[in-house]
């Protein structure tokens, strides 16, 4: 995984000037995905670098901070079924079987919320 | 066709005997009426009000609230022919099957029957309520030209539906009094008196038989009416009330040697904004936020926990509508990127709905309604409701929309956002159904319950009461077509009676 400069979700918006302008579509105003993206740095960086957007996966780990963080062997775990499984089964199946938990009131599957919250630790 | 007889007319002191008195003429006293009207029956209905809303008639209806925060009893219902349904919304839906089931994880559950007692009566009752033809959980076929449900996958939630009651002349839901008001007045045998309050049930000295019942008007007429049997049918609040001030006789009131009558009151709490939906691709059928009508229904889908669910997971039933699109904040956005995301789906289109719910309440002898100290003009005790709601309700609730939000996950198609928790949440967005229920429960144990599966007052031959008094167990479905159904019911059974 190359490592990228961290950039501030600012700099990205001022320096993107437009790739990072939002997409006003329905009744949700969603991010277009950014062409600058920050990448996350360190032990778990693998992981959380799944997710699309670890900007905005850290906005949702900060709902999760009252829960616990994702213990070593779950994460070594979930790193052995990557090897097998592409990432967006991992996490369908998740929700699946029930694996949930709450941010906020968000029904995430337990996965991506683990790694939402060391997104917002790496963040 | 003979007219309504004005109560305050009629000679005091007079005493009018009848084969079958009814006691209201609401969606169930006017039902019963209709379903006898073939027979030979003598019939007198008895209504308080007359044709249109009257605040001093109204007025009868005030009471006191205390506990958990609810309406005002005189706000929640009307007091004139037609009773609530001059202001009701006409959301129709039978009860399910496990509404009617004994099930060992709710105390005080389960009707004396199934469903299948009340289901051939479903289809004059979807007529009378003028709700279309009888379509329900056929509802997704119905609708195939206009959309799919959502493929919810297997789980715990499905789309069933909501069928609704207009008016063939207007967009208002059918209002009981000024619709079936010409039919009363064709019935032969039947003579219709208005201004008519009832204000007494007396018993013979025996105790097991009803003996005449009290009338009096707002203008100070009184008179007698002397029925061979007794049909009371004023609403769940008032129900209780007649039974609880008729104590002459017996002193804890009519029907309540076991204390069972006015306790286990029930609404369904619709809280709204209860939760926030969320489809990825954005596309979501017209007939979850809008009502559609189609071929002369008009249906509206709502996602309920199927009873398979309800059974392994002890959860209560409850109704959830998709209400306006809305925006999300920060988190929101986030959260939605991030799981569309993770999910592989594109979230770009993604659209957001606030849900509103209606919600079973477990069945509670402590919400119940009393006899205040003060009294209304004709001299009747008000009632007094202790209302309590515990916070377990709304746990059931959130346990069935996480498995909606597991499932929409699983399925790749969405997500859900519970938008309350505590009990301070629950109260800031809290409404209620105005269904009142519960509080002359069905049982055919007379310890357990007021009224026998019959419906008849256990240890009070003649006297029976109709309407949603008698639910034991609620559902989430509301009220209406189920009582009146329940209501045709006893009908086949006074003919039986009668014959
Ligand atoms: C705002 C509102 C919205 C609602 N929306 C819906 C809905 O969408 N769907 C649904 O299924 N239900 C709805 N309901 C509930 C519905 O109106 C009731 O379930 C239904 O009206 C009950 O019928 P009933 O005949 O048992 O009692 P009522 O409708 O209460 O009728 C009782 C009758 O008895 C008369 N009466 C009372 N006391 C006496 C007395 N002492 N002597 C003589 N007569 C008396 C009254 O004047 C009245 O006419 C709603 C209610 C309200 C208030």
């Amino acid at each position: 995984m190359s490592p990228t400069p961290k950039i501030s979700r600012r700099a990205v918006t001022l320096a993107g000037l437009g790739v990072a302008a939002a997409a006003a579509i329905g009744g949700i105003v969603l991010e277009a995905p950014r062409l600058l993206r920050r990448r996350a740095r360190g032990q778990y960086a693998d992981l959380v670098n799944r997710l699309n957007d670890p900007d905005q996966a850290a906005v949702v780990g900060r709902a999760l901070q009252s829960h616990a963080v994702p213990a070593k062997e779950d994460l070594d775990a979930l790193r052995a079924a990557l090897a097998k499984k592409p990432f967006t089964d991992v996490i369908a199946a998740d929700a699946a079987e029930g694996n949930l938990l709450e941010a906020d009131g968000w029904i995430l599957p337990a996965t991506l919320a683990a790694l939402c919250i060391l997104a917002a630790q790496s963040a | 066709m003979s007219a309504f007889i004005d109560a305050r007319t009629v000679a005091a002191g007079s005493i009018i005997e009848t084969d079958l008195a009814i006691i209201g003429g609401g969606p169930a006293g006017i039902s019963l009426a209709l379903a006898l009207a073939g027979s030979p029956i003598k019939m007198v209905l008895l209504e308080s009000g007359a044709m249109n809303f009257d605040g001093r008639t109204q007025a009868l209806y005030a009471g006191a609230e205390s506990g958990f925060p609810y309406l005002k009893l005189e706000g929640s219902r009307l007091r004139y022919l037609g009773g609530s349904t001059n202001h009701w919304g006409g959301w129709c839906r039978p009860l399910n099957g496990i509404d009617f089931e004994a099930r060992d994880w709710l105390p005080h559950s389960g009707w004396p029957f199934g469903r299948a007692e009340i289901e051939p009566y479903f289809k004059r009752a979807q007529s009378l309520v003028e709700a279309g033809p009888l379509v329900y959980d056929r509802g997704s076929d119905w609708t195939k030209e206009i959309g799919a449900p959502l493929d919810l996958g297997d789980g715990g939630v499905y789309t069933s539906w909501f069928q609704f009651s207009k008016t063939r002349t207007s967009f208002l839901p059918t209002h009981f009094g000024r619709r079936y008001a010409d039919d009363l007045r064709r019935i032969a045998h039947l003579s219709p008196y208005v201004h008519a309050n009832v204000t007494g049930l007396r018993l013979a000295p025996d105790a097991t038989s009803l003996d005449h019942l009290d009338v009096a008007t707002l203008t100070g007429n009184t008179f007698t009416v002397k029925p061979r049997i007794t049909v009371l049918a004023t609403g769940a609040m008032e129900n209780a009330r007649l039974l609880l001030a008729s104590n002459d006789v017996a002193p804890r009131g009519v029907g309540n040697a076991d204390d069972l009558v006015g306790r286990f009151f029930a609404d369904h709490p619709i809280p709204r904004d209860s939760a926030t939906l969320v489809v990825f691709d954005g596309r979501l059928a017209s007939f979850y936020p809008n009502n559609t009508t189609i071929r002369g229904a008009i249906l509206r889908a709502t996602f309920s926990p199927s009873e398979d669910y309800q059974r392994r997971h002890s959860v209560l039933g409850s109704l959830t509508t998709v209400e306006n699109e809305v925006t999300l904040d920060e988190l929101g956005r986030a959260a939605v990127a991030t799981a569309a995301g993770a999910l592989g789906v594109d979230g770009s289109s993604a659209k957001a709905f606030s849900m509103g719910c209606g919600i079973e309440l477990a069945p509670d002898p402590d919400r119940r309604l009393t006899l205040g100290s003060e009294r209304d003009a004709l001299g009747m005790p008000r009632l007094r409701l202790a209302m309590h709601v515990a916070d377990s309700n709304f746990a059931h609730y959130r346990e069935t929309m996480k498995e909606l939000g597991r499932q929409l996950l699983a399925a790749r198609l969405g997500m859900v956002r519970l938008n309350q928790k505590t009990h301070a949440d629950w109260l800031s967005v809290m409404d209620w159904g105005n269904h009142h229920m519960g509080t002359t429960r069905m049982s055919a144990d007379p310890r357990k319950g007021v009224v026998d599966a019959n419906s008849q007052v256990h240890g009070v031959g003649n006297l029976f009461v109709a309407g949603s008094s008698v639910f034991p167990t609620y559902g989430a479905s509301n009220p209406t077509l189920n009582l009146v159904a329940l209501t045709l019911r006893l009908a086949a059974h006074l003919r039986k009676v009668f014959a």
